[in-house]
This record gives C-alpha cells, structure tokens and sequence, in this order.
C-alpha cells in the first residue's frame, strides 16, 4: 500500500519526537493513536484494520520533513485527516461491507466446530487466579437481573460499578490475548 | 454521573454505526488522543457483545449489530471468544470464598470510588469549607450589596502609563452609599468576558471581579465593576480590564484610573 517508500529508525524517531519531547510520553502517544486509528478503521467496517492503521503512520511520517515546521494544530488531528483521506481511498477499491461469512456464531448455539479458539480459552481460564475466574463467572452469571447483580457483585467486593466493569474488561483482555497466543502456536502449552 | 451515562450512549450509537456523521467524526478524532477513552470504547465492545450473546439488545440494535458491528473478522473473533467464554463460565462451580467481602461494601456507591480524583476533590471540598468558616467574616464585610441602588460612575481608560490629575476622574462618594457601580467604557473591544482588578494607588489589590460581561448603557459599551462603598477610602485607584479570548486567555484590556474625593 505505501508503495517503495519504508519506515526508517530515523523517521520513527523523527515522528516520536513529533508526538512528544519526551521519549516515554511520545511511545505512549505513538501507542494511543495506533489503536485508535485501528478501532477507527474498525469502527468504518474496514477488514484490514490494522494494515490501513500502518499506512495512515507511514504517510504521516512520510509527510513529516515537509510539514512539522508549519503545520499548526495537534498530530492527532493530522493523523484523522490522513486516515479519512486513506478510508475514502480503501472504499473506493474495496466494498464497504464484507459479506458475514457463513459460520458466524448464533446465539445460543455451541460452536465446539471450532474447537481450537475453545481448547485454548479453557487452558487460559484456567490459568486465572481464583478470584478472577470466579469475579468473572458472577459478572457473566445468566440473571434475569444482571444490572442488580453487579450492583450487588460491586457492593461485596467495596468498589464502584464502573471500577467492576473496568477490572472484568481488563481480565478479558488478557484472557483474549491468551487465547490469540495460544492459537498462533496452534494449542502447545502457552 | 449523567455525562458518563451519555457518553456511554454515545459510544454505544457509534458502534452501532448509529451516530450522525460529525458526531462519529469528534468521537473518532478522540479515539486518537485519549487513551482512556480508547479504553472505554473497547470497554463497551466487550458489553455490546454481550448484550447481544444474552438477547438484551432491541431489535433495531441487533440488526445494527449483525450489520454493522460485525462486518470486521476482527470483531466476528471476538464474538466467537466471548461466547465460548460464556458458555465456559457457566460450567464453572461456585467459589464462594474466592471473592473478599470488603468493609466498604457498606457505603454507597459513590464513596467506594477508588478515583484519585475524587479522593482529590473530596479532599478539597474540606479545605474550602474550612477556609469558608475560616474568612466568612472577612467575606461579610465586603460583600456587594445588590439590592440598595448603587453610585454609578463611568470610568474612560487611561491613555498614557502616567496619570496626571487633570485626566482622573473624581468620585464623591455620599454618606448612605452601600454600593459604587463603576462602568469602565469600552472601546472596540470585544471579549466573552471580562475580568477587573482595583488596585490601589500603591498597587495594592483592593477588588476583583470576574467573568464580567459587556453591556449597552446609553449607547456605550461598558463592563460594570460593583464594589462595596466601604472600601473606596480617599485616594487614588484604578482598575486593570482584561478581556479572556474564547481559547480563555486574558489579554490586557485597559487601564481606568480614578479619585476617590470624599467617603
């Protein structure tokens, strides 16, 4: 997508230095403004998300010698920019919509077909400290209440119910993140 | 509370594909900054998708879902995972002594933030009661009195930095005066609001009054400072006008000097 041109050492570190003076606090910018360009693309219906995350960085950078010293205004909202001129582009090759495959998961259905992505999330589980499965197994416990039940869930552990959402969405990323690992190296102890 | 409620709405439309354009344009250029916010929008993914696994989305929003939400492999992924971890949960026994019962479980919800910024400006609220108490007296004595009707003088800005005697203008200040209006008169001035200093003739501060705002009096624009009588002693003040830009910027507006004759 971005053509013969590469992303150098020393055009990454001339972009950090865009996003911050400071190394740490540019690291932490580059990392926010990545993921928020994927969730964007995401978010537009964009299959390859993360590639076009990339390229919006490569043209940016690109572009940086050019316009850092008149360019007014903050790097994110050049990156937007880049990236809604990149989506246009993206739509214009490609469909919007990618069909849904066949395969998509119905509700209430078990979908043991699939049994590698299953395999690992048990391992994964597993490997969770005690408390964590369990806080996990009440947040998602079948109620015909769940709102009452991680008002209560939140109650009993002394915390506030957007501090509960926040500490279960943190378990689950990692459990996802588990789960991915261990489907790459195809099921092998993680 | 309600601004969180309404951005968790908000967050919701959008991954629903069900925002207007700007909207979703400020919510996407968010996304880029904020990781915070990176983190709720991932947050209420994982909620969206559970909401639907467990039948509670309407169905406008479930065929939002299936249409727009899930257009992405990456998103179908997810929706296999957490269903599969549901499904797995449910197989889980019950451990009830796994989770701690937390002695805060008897206060309200609020009180059992763990927010460093609640901690913060629970904090503060004290000092400021405290200092409340403390400079109430103080307060009392040079509060404005709105309601009697006050000695309305109009004040011209100073031209030059040194202030002769015959450019001041010279107030008389009645016996029975509870409250001085002074209008300092505008020029081409034009700001959201406007911010007074009355200093003294040595530059001590005296008086300040904040987020003033513009008005027409007789065909002139002018910002008006009420100040408590009791405080113009004899002597000579001015007041110092800035004017805050709509980026909430003060820039110097002018200066408007003045005698006080007789209190």
């Amino acid at each position: 997508m971005s053509g013969d041109w590469e992303l150098t050492k020393e055009a990454f570190e001339e972009l950090l230095s865009w996003l911050d003076g400071d190394r740490d606090r540019a690291g932490r910018r580059y990392e926010t403004v990545r993921l928020g360009l994927i969730k964007m693309f995401t978010g537009r219906g964009c299959a390859a998300a993360e590639d076009l995350a990339d390229e919006t960085i490569n043209r940016v950078t690109r572009k940086l010698p050019e316009i850092r010293a008149t360019y007014v205004g903050s790097p994110e909202k050049y990156f937007y920019g880049v990236a809604k001129m990149l989506y246009h582009e993206h739509r214009r090759r490609t469909e919007k919509l990618v069909p849904l495959p066949d395969n998509l998961p119905d509700r209430a259905g078990d979908d043991r077909h699939d049994e590698l992505p299953y395999v690992c999330l048990e391992s994964c589980i597993q490997k969770l400290p005690t408390d964590q499965r369990e806080l996990l197994r009440r947040y998602y416990q079948e109620t015909a209440n769940p709102a009452a039940q991680r008002k209560t869930l939140a109650a009993r552990l002394g915390i506030t119910r957007n501090v509960l959402n926040v500490r279960v969405f943190r378990i689950v990323s990692r459990l996802e993140a588990c789960v991915k690992k261990c489907v790459r190296r195809g099921g092998e102890r993680n | 509370m309600k601004r969180c409620l309404t951005e968790r709405k908000l967050i919701r439309q959008y991954l629903l594909g069900a925002l207007d354009e700007e909207r979703q344009e400020q919510l996407e250029e968010r996304l880029l900054a904020d990781e915070v916010f990176l983190e709720k929008v991932s947050q209420a993914e994982n909620e969206v998708v559970y909401d639907y696994l467990s039948g509670a989305l309407s169905e406008q929003e479930n065929e939002r879902f299936e249409n727009h939400f899930l257009v992405t492999p990456e998103r179908q992924r997810k929706l296999k995972i957490l269903k599969a971890l549901r499904h797995q949960l449910e197989q889980l026994p019950e451990v009830d002594n796994a989770l701690p019962r937390s002695w805060k479980r008897f206060l309200p919800n609020l009180l059992r933030s763990e927010s460093y910024t609640l901690k913060l400006a629970l904090t503060g609220a004290v000092i400021v009661l405290i200092g409340a108490l403390l400079f109430l007296p103080y307060w009392s004595a040079r509060r404005v009195d709105t309601e009697s009707s006050p000695l309305i003088v109009t004040l011209t800005r100073s031209r030059t930095r040194r202030v002769g005697d015959g450019e001041m203008t010279r107030v008389h200040i009645q016996d029975g005066t509870k409250v001085v209006e002074l209008q300092l008169l505008l020029g081409e001035d034009d700001y959201q609001s406007y911010r007074a200093v009355l200093l003294t003739g040595k530059g001590a501060e005296k008086f300040t009054g904040d987020n003033l705002e513009a008005r027409t009096e007789a065909g002139n624009k002018v910002v008006g400072l009420r100040v408590p009588a009791a405080i113009l002693t004899r002597g000579d003040y001015r007041i110092i006008l800035q004017g805050r830009s709509p980026g909430g910027e003060l820039q110097e507006v002018g200066d408007f000097p003045f005698r006080v004759t007789g209190n």
